[in-house]
């Protein structure tokens, strides 16, 4: 028999990425999630992206402010995860049968659909970065975390602190201009900018 | 270069004051500029956050995890349970004939009629508490009763006079075996003249006294049950036959 946890004791788990207590969010909120989306067109592949992305805003609301829950974690995550998978299905141009005619936003604020845009954009940043050589994402988070540049040269053995400055600024011009190439970037809303075809002149 | 490079300093703080005002008031007179350097502290504190990516990362892990569970679980079945099958056939057979020579118990007949009822989920809802209770009709429908039955006991506490939301308290109880509230709910469902549920309810507290080996309680509701037509008619004759 699976422990019982208060809705206080997994948001506090969540919040310390308790894996024991993600597994147990899984087994009590991802089935009507895998519903809501398959029975809206969606695929399996849909419903744990979703899921992710619910789990993550929470994640957000917690470090980011004194979250409180108006209604049960999973009763929550259903909520935010109706919101996810609407926005998917405007940007594929897919009309689901529960939207038409209904509130998009139940059991949901504004800062929660600023939170999930805010959670879409770091999640494409993040995964850019990743993709980029290990010497790149080295160099990018030394500068970040202010790692005094001449350690940085050192540590890296480059020749010259000049080299280092021009690393970082080659790797970051590298993984904006991934970013900006990205599909996901355009699905972001950036693609009718038509300015932003690369880096501004001024 | 040039560019990201003054974005950069700018961003982490390296430029001297006279540039970095400069460069300010460039950013207040071009829209383009800032929503450049926007997108670049966006970015660098996505790289900063680990916590956030290691927080995806183990999310991803416990999907994946479960996920390779449950094709695992169908995996076996398929693989292990052909020959089984076909053993638990000749056994079912074996016990199908002894059924029929031996006298049904009621909650026998419970086993061989009662089916979880079939919920025809609407996803549309109105406003909080109506998503709240729509969820509860999903996990319902879903099998996980003991959080539909958590839902409802709320919900119902402040819309005592939701007829469906009671119908569906009940059938929960009836799967957590708990016949009491189980009946207290089916009877209040059978009793309301306006619900379309009123044919249900009386269906499954049938089943519940079955269940309960109220044999005559189950026998009256069935015998209602078939005074008219509805889709249990059938099933309520066979039932009554069988008891």
């Amino acid at each position: 028999m699976n422990k019982k946890y208060s809705d206080q004791e997994l948001l506090e788990g969540i919040g310390r990425n308790d894996i024991k207590i993600l597994n147990h969010i899984y087994d009590i909120s991802y089935r009507p999630i895998r519903y809501l989306v398959i029975s809206n067109n969606g695929k399996e592949q849909d419903a744990e992206d979703v899921f992710q992305e619910a789990l993550v805003v929470v994640f957000i609301k917690i470090r980011e402010e004194n979250f409180q829950l108006s209604s049960s974690l999973t009763t929550y995550l259903y909520s935010v995860a109706r919101i996810i998978w609407i926005r998917e299905l405007n940007n594929r141009k897919v009309r689901a049968e529960f939207i038409e005619g209904e509130q998009l936003v139940l059991n949901t604020t504004d800062s929660d659909i600023e939170l999930l845009e805010e959670s879409e954009r770091y999640k494409l940043y993040r995964e850019k970065f990743e993709e980029l050589s290990e010497d790149c994402k080295k160099v990018l988070k030394m500068f970040l975390i202010n790692i005094p540049i001449k350690d940085i040269t050192a540590i890296m053995g480059y020749s010259s602190d000049q080299h280092t400055k021009n690393r970082r600024f080659r790797c970051k011009k590298t993984l904006i201009n991934n970013i900006r190439n990205s599909k996901e970037y355009k699905k972001l809303g950036y693609e009718n900018n038509s300015n932003d075809r690369g880096i501004p002149r001024w | 270069m040039k560019t990201i490079q003054t974005i950069e300093e700018y961003l982490d703080g390296s430029l001297n004051s006279k540039k970095s005002n400069a460069f300010r008031e460039k950013m207040s007179a071009n829209k383009q500029l800032k929503d450049e350097v926007e997108l670049h502290r966006s970015v660098n504190e996505a790289i900063k956050d680990d916590a956030l990516y290691e927080f995806r990362q183990n999310v991803k892990k416990v999907i994946t995890k479960n996920s390779k569970r449950a094709n695992k679980q169908i995996l076996f079945i398929k693989t292990y349970i052909k020959y089984p099958v076909a053993a638990g056939i000749v056994v079912i057979l074996g016990l199908s004939i002894w059924k029929l020579t031996t006298r049904i118990t009621p909650s026998e007949v419970f086993n061989e009629f009662y089916k979880p009822y079939q919920t025809d989920i609407s996803t549309r809802s109105v406003n909080q508490s109506a998503n709240s209770v729509q969820l509860s009709y999903i996990l319902y429908q879903e099998k996980d009763y003991e959080a539909s039955s958590e839902i409802l006991k709320n919900y119902l506490s402040q819309n005592y006079n939701d007829i469906t939301a009671h119908f569906y308290y009940g059938m929960n109880a009836l799967e957590l075996k708990n016949y009491k509230l189980a009946t207290t709910e089916l009877l209040l469902v059978a009793n309301d003249r306006s619900t379309p549920f009123k044919i249900h309810a009386q269906w499954y507290l049938a089943m519940t006294y079955l269940k309960m080996n109220k044999r005559n309680d189950a026998e009256n509701i069935l015998e209602k049950l078939t005074e008219s037509d509805n889709i249990y008619t059938n099933a309520a004759k066979k039932v009554i036959r069988k008891l």
